[in-house]
């Protein structure tokens, strides 16, 4: 509690609108969303199928495979910034292959979102495969004795019932990416208005401007409130 | 339209093998008790669960044959189910969830004739958690039987409801049941509701299909102690010898036309008469024995005694006063021999 107070107690609120809307600021807010809501995104189209396959197909490896996708939630952000590098950057193991078609990730836009899809996804994969497992699945039975296809139940029923599991999944994803630093600084760096997030610029303005780092890091703190606040029922159940 | 299936499969500790044929137009009840394989054999010729060996075919269509290797999916046989709690699907409004099966531009208005047709026409625009158990179950019912399918399957659809709406329910459910002109098979454990709605009862009890018939001859000629104790009769099995059963516990019972090999013996618990002292005269049953549970249901108290065979006798309140009869008192038991009605096992 006490470094929150201290924050709080620290915070000039007074300059706080001047801050907030100066242009370092807005861009790296903008950037951030920008960031973070492709990174959620992506983490939905491609953590979807993943938490489906992980809850619904067994196959030989599932525990391994599934533990290797959550593995980025325990992993030290900056050791996967790291490996992310080790991949996709120039030298790395597909660099050469990306460089060719004209990509480059490290040090791009695309490379904070990946940072962040990076570290992030598992909680969404994670939350959405347990929406999975515990529908009644007796619904899809259902589904499928009215005639429908593989395809109309996952979109018709599945998907709807497990609706609180994906939004919940999502915020949790989109929070994280959203605090992202260690992956992201690593493997994307810190250049204002391409790669500098929030997270980025508040460690940054510490040195030069600790008045608005201070006022960045109460706004990151009430987004974290707010999801909490959003998401107690899941944790808290009806209190 | 005829259904016919062997079903042999496997599941934790269920072994079900059933082999069944029904013919056009009737409505079966799969009757047994908790555990006995009902709904995973519903779920089977369905296709929801995959059978081990065997076939099922409808009219001649195979949805499944193991020994080609056939197997129609789900969605692609020409089947209704209604569960055991309706499954309506609480995402989608009562209209909604009846056009889910069916396709075209007309899913909808012929979703509304549906429901027009089970009185629910003012209910469309619901969501099923606001509808009554029994208007669940006849939305359930319009789901099911609007695609137009030849097998309707129904897993314990009494079930869900109060005991209070349940006679109604059931009149409602056997009108509707007799507007539909396929094969229709339901799964229940209340033998009042499979002699209320099926033309002809399959009794099931771990996994084997035990007995079948009309209801009438499932309760003359129980083979089974399960049944005998739905239809509060009390059964016995031995070898017959001339006049007599010899019972598996050792008993022999007088039984007029007794003739030979394993047989089943049928009391009814009227027939069964309870004295205080040792009986005079023609019965030729008379054994002692303890009363062990007593039980008054208006004019009739059913008596369970032990003895050298267990049994249930019906006296009436009266005359439990009169033989001052309290549980664990010791009774004179007596039949006739003409009383009990024996038939091959």
């Amino acid at each position: 509690m006490l470094p929150l107070v201290g924050l709080i107690a620290r915070t000039p609120w007074g300059d706080a609108p001047r801050e907030l809307t100066s242009p370092a600021a807005l861009d790296a807010l903008r950037l951030s969303l920008i960031a973070s809501l492709s990174a959620t995104a992506i983490a939905l189209l491609l953590g979807v199928p993943l938490a489906w396959l992980y809850a619904r197909v067994e196959f030989p490896g599932r525990a391994l495979v599934r533990a290797l996708t959550t593995l980025p939630m325990v992993l030290p952000p900056v050791v996967g910034g790291i490996a992310l590098l080790l991949a996709f950057g120039r030298r790395g193991l597909l660099g050469g292959l990306l460089s060719d078609i004209g990509m480059t990730l490290p040090f791009t836009t695309a490379g904070a979102v990946m940072a962040e899809t990076f570290v992030a996804m598992p909680f969404l994969v994670l939350t959405v495969e347990a929406g999975l497992r515990s529908m009644d699945r007796r619904y899809e039975d259902a589904a499928r004795t009215l005639g429908a296809g593989r395809w109309k139940v996952f979109w018709r029923v599945t998907m709807p019932l497990i609706a609180p599991s994906l939004l919940a999944g999502a915020v949790l994803c989109w929070a994280r990416a959203l605090g992202e630093f260690g992956a992201t600084i690593t493997f994307a760096g810190n250049f204002p208005g391409v790669t500098q997030t929030m997270p980025l610029a508040v460690y940054l303005l510490l040195e030069s401007d600790p008045q608005a780092s201070f006022v960045l890091s109460l706004l990151l703190l009430a987004i974290s409130v707010a999801v909490l606040v959003g998401l107690r029922h899941r944790w808290l159940g009806t209190l | 339209m005829t259904l016919e299936a062997a079903v042999r499969l496997r599941q934790g500790d269920l072994e079900l093998d059933v082999k069944l044929e029904i013919k056009p137009g009737e409505v079966v009840a799969l009757l047994g008790p908790n555990g006995a394989g009902k709904t995973t054999l519903l779920r089977a010729l369905a296709g929801l669960v995959p059978i081990d060996s065997g076939y099922v075919r409808l009219d001649g269509l195979t949805l499944e044959d193991t020994s080609t290797r056939t197997y129609v999916p789900t969605e692609k046989r020409p089947i209704g189910f209604v569960f055991q709690d309706y499954l309506l699907f609480p995402h989608m409004s009562v209209l909604d969830n009846v056009a889910f099966g069916l396709r075209g531009a007309d899913a909808k208005s012929h979703a509304a004739s549906w429901l027009e047709r089970v009185g629910l026409r003012d209910f469309t625009a619901s969501r099923p958690q606001q509808l009554s158990g029994g208007q669940r179950q006849r939305a359930a019912l319009a789901r099911a039987l609007g695609p137009d399918p030849r097998l309707l399957l129904l897993d314990e659809p009494m079930a869900a409801l109060d005991a209070s709406a349940r006679a109604e329910v059931r009149r409602d459910l056997k009108r509707h049941l007799s507007t539909f002109e396929g094969i229709r098979l339901l799964v229940t454990h209340d033998p009042l509701e499979a002699v209320a709605l099926a033309d002809r009862l399959l009794v099931i009890e771990k996994g084997r299909l035990v007995q079948e018939g009309t209801p009438a001859e499932v309760a003359a000629r129980p083979r089974s102690a399960y049944v005998a104790d739905l239809v509060g009769m009390n059964l016995l099995r031995g070898a017959a010898d001339h006049g007599s059963v010899r019972t598996d516990g050792g008993v022999s019972v007088a039984a007029a036309g007794a003739h030979e090999g394993e047989v089943f013996v049928v009391i009814h618990p009227r027939a069964v008469a309870l004295h205080a002292q040792r009986p005079e005269g023609s019965p030729r049953n008379v054994w002692r024995g303890r009363t062990e549970a007593i039980e008054v249901t208006g004019e009739r108290a059913r008596v369970r005694v032990t003895g050298p065979v267990p049994l249930v006798a019906e006296v009436t309140p009266a005359s439990l006063a009169e033989l001052h009869l309290a549980e664990g008192s010791d009774v004179w038991i007596s039949f006739k021999a003409t009383d009990v009605s024996v038939y091959p096992a």
